[in-house]
């Protein structure tokens, strides 16, 4: 017995040991990065706050830089001529033949001096033509879109909560606001001032923007007076949406 | 491990810093877009000022005139039409202006009561031949004065004074008149079993017939003003012993002499006028080639405008407002399908690619969409579509069942002159009957109701 399960034994040892060799290299090969290569160093840094808004309306393209006028190229120094040697008899073709070629390569330095001039000048004359004309400066306009707040300096659990209540009231003045058929492609826009008292009912409404459609300014009131009362605003702007109310846009 | 730890370190951190002030700018809500509800309109009956001798024969052109302005106001689609019953007050006893102004005026207590958005209050009186309106439109919760107009005209024109006093109050509101005073000219078998141009106002009133040929006479326009219409009829050649669709213009009344204006062999059809009114576009067939051509009607020349492919039929032009383009329905792809051509450069895009038969192009006013009917295969039947003039934003408009529960068919859509709706023939009663919808496939209703067969109406412009 012992004779017959020697070579199915050695088989299986040899077996075996190719398995184990076979997952080890596995291993290694799945971990050779965590193992012989560096982990790169943590980089620590402050966490940015931002305000959470709406998506911003497309900006107007702001008008193109003047261009800087190119620098002309510097003229070549004029060097102080050397006082010509005295030609000698033997070297007078040479030299007159060295004047001639000087001449002629002053010639052409001066016929290239004057293109490079017609090419600066017609260059300045182009960036004259495509600089914009000074506009006077628009005045800022405010970011429009699903604005909750201009940006307060409130933080944290706080600010997560008025931008909460906010979203709130928005969906419900909404709910409430309705045009005549009529008006639809007019494309009109108004704003109102409102205050609400601690339960949230209206105490005040008024239009501080006109729409110049008395029926749209009608609607814009007539939501205000059926949201009321709105949703019930956190303990800490209570005071401040009594006293100093906010104000809403029809449609933005 | 370690980043993840510090981020949660730091956002406890940062979040636990007390609340500061809350900052000196106001809080600023946009709310955001409108729904939009139709108006709630009190109309009550007009007010008769005339005398009581002519009242008996006064009320019938009264309530003529009362009902087209409701009828008017109700297919605008702005306002639902408050029921009489619901009113407070009698409006026989008081004025057409409001008290204080008025010591007999009405109250506009008694309409805000009821809740009425809009009251219109008007009166009429026969003077002899002639009628004169007065007119007044009130916002009811301002207590205000939005339109008031005063009106007079033949006794014959009552009609067309009460939809220009529609269209008053639509463009008070809209700021854009309205197609009421317009008309159509069509095909229809009237008169027995021929087929005739016969024209109306666009709720299908005043109907007469136009053409006299006592044959077949189909496919009318209306020329740029409105004057004159441009038809084919299978008028007999007398030497030739035989009969030619050919193409003819007359003034748009009954029995003005027709102008014969094209008759080559074949097929003289689907004229259109160009905008400049000198230039008429149609198709000429010859030897089973149908293409379209240019006729000017001061000179005579006629000019190809489209040049097959071979085999391929080119038909029914339909003429931008602007007249720069040209649409019109071709099968040179193998189905016919709806191409807009370039009148300077000639050149040509399609610009319908679903859909098995596209035909009847009418552009918009505007010039920025196209409607068309298109055959569905699945459905078996023609569906009024609309698109962008590019071919983008593709919609169906109709989708109706006949009686016997198959889909009805609904074709040749014309646009109203005011861009707001358009008008089509359906089979879905059985006959082919006017239907009229909104441009944006709301409020569909059906305009004529009898046992004839109406086809390919066109829309006029709107007559001052």
């Amino acid at each position: 017995m012992s004779e017959r399960s020697n070579p199915l034994e050695k088989t299986f040892k040899v077996f075996l040991g190719v398995s184990i060799i076979g997952h080890i290299a596995v291993l290694i090969l799945l971990n050779i990065d965590s193992l012989w290569v560096s982990e790169n160093d943590l980089i620590i840094q402050n966490a940015i706050k931002v305000d959470v808004v709406g998506l911003p309306e497309k900006k107007k393209p702001k008008p193109a830089l003047p261009r800087k006028k190119p620098k002309p190229k510097p003229q070549p120094k004029k060097t102080a001529k050397k006082p010509k040697p005295k030609p000698k008899p033997k070297a007078d073709k040479k030299a007159q033949e060295s004047a001639f070629e000087r001449l002629d390569r002053l010639a052409k330095e001066e016929a290239l001096k004057k293109k490079q001039q017609e090419a600066l000048k017609k260059l300045e004359q182009q960036t004259q033509k495509e600089e914009p004309e000074e506009t006077p400066a628009e005045p800022e306009q405010p970011v429009a879109g699903n604005i909750i707040t201009m940006g307060t300096a409130l933080k944290g659990l706080d600010k997560i909560q008025m931008e909460r209540y906010f979203g709130q009231v928005q969906q419900h003045i909404q709910s409430q606001f309705q045009i005549p058929s009529f008006l639809n492609n007019a494309q009109l826009s108004g704003q109102a001032d409102i205050k609400i008292d601690g339960r949230g009912f209206v105490i005040f409404r008024g239009i501080s923007k006109t729409s110049g459609n008395d029926i749209f300014d009608n609607a814009i009131l007539t939501a205000i007076d059926n949201s009321s009362p709105l949703p019930e605003p956190p303990p800490r702007l209570q005071s401040r949406l009594e006293n100093a109310g906010f104000r809403l846009g029809f449609p933005e | 491990m370690k980043h993840l730890i510090f981020s949660v370190v730091a956002a406890i951190v940062l979040g636990a810093l007390p609340a500061l002030s809350q900052g000196n700018g106001q809080v600023y809500i946009s709310v955001g877009q409108a729904t939009s509800k139709k108006s709630l309109l009190a109309l009550p009956s007009f007010n008769y000022f005339g005398s009581q001798a002519q009242k008996s024969s006064a009320i019938r052109i009264g309530s003529e005139m009362y009902e087209a302005v409701k009828n008017d106001l109700d297919v605008s689609s702005l306002f639902v039409m408050m029921k009489p019953n619901a009113f407070l007050e009698d409006v026989s006893l008081v004025g057409l202006k409001p008290k204080p102004n008025d010591p007999n005026g009405f109250n506009f207590k008694n309409w805000s009561a009821i809740g009425s958005e809009f009251l219109i209050r008007a009166g009429y009186k026969v003077i002899g031949g002639d009628v004169e309106l007065e007119g007044y439109v009130y916002y009811v919760p301002q207590a205000k004065l939005v339109v008031g107009r005063n009106y007079k005209g033949p006794k014959s024109q009552a009609r067309s004074i009460a939809h220009r006093f529609a269209s008053d109050v639509v463009e008070a509101l809209t700021g854009k008149g309205a197609m009421f005073n317009s008309k159509v000219v069509l095909t229809a078998n009237r008169d027995g079993k021929y087929k005739e141009i016969y024209s109306m106002d666009w709720d299908g009133f005043n109907i007469q017939r136009l053409s006299n040929f006592r044959n077949l006479s189909i496919s009318p326009t209306w020329s740029t003003d409105g004057k004159r219409v441009a038809y084919t009829s299978w008028a007999y050649h007398p030497k030739a012993k035989t009969r030619n669709a050919d193409l003819f213009i007359q003034d748009a009344r009954p029995g003005a002499k027709p102008e014969l204006v094209s008759y080559k062999k074949g097929i003289n059809s689907g004229a259109e006028f160009h905008p400049n009114g000198t230039d008429l576009y149609l198709t000429i067939s010859r030897e089973g080639n149908a293409d379209i051509y240019k006729k000017n009607l001061s000179s005579g020349t006629v000019t190809p405008i489209t040049n097959g492919p071979a085999g391929a039929m080119n038909v029914e032009p339909a003429i931008s407002p602007d007249g720069t383009k040209m649409a019109f329905s071709s099968d040179r792809s193998g189905r016919p399908m709806l191409y807009v051509m370039n009148l300077a450069t000639k050149s040509v895009r399609k610009v319908t690619k679903a859909g098995h038969y596209n035909s009847t192009p009418s552009w918009s006013p505007d010039g920025k969409k196209l409607a068309f009917a298109g055959f569905d295969r699945k459905k078996n039947n023609f569906d009024i579509f609309i698109m962008d003039w590019n071919g983008f934003n593709l919609e169906r408009l109709t989708s109706s069942k006949k009686t016997n529960g198959k889909w009805a068919n609904n074709k040749s859509p014309t646009f109203s002159p005011d861009g707001r709706h358009i008008m089509f023939v359906s089979d879905r009663t059985g006959n082919y009957q006017l239907f009229l919808v909104n441009a944006d496939g709301t409020n569909e209703r059906q305009l004529t109701k009898d046992r004839f067969n109406y086809e390919k109406p066109k829309w006029s412009k709107i007559f001052e």
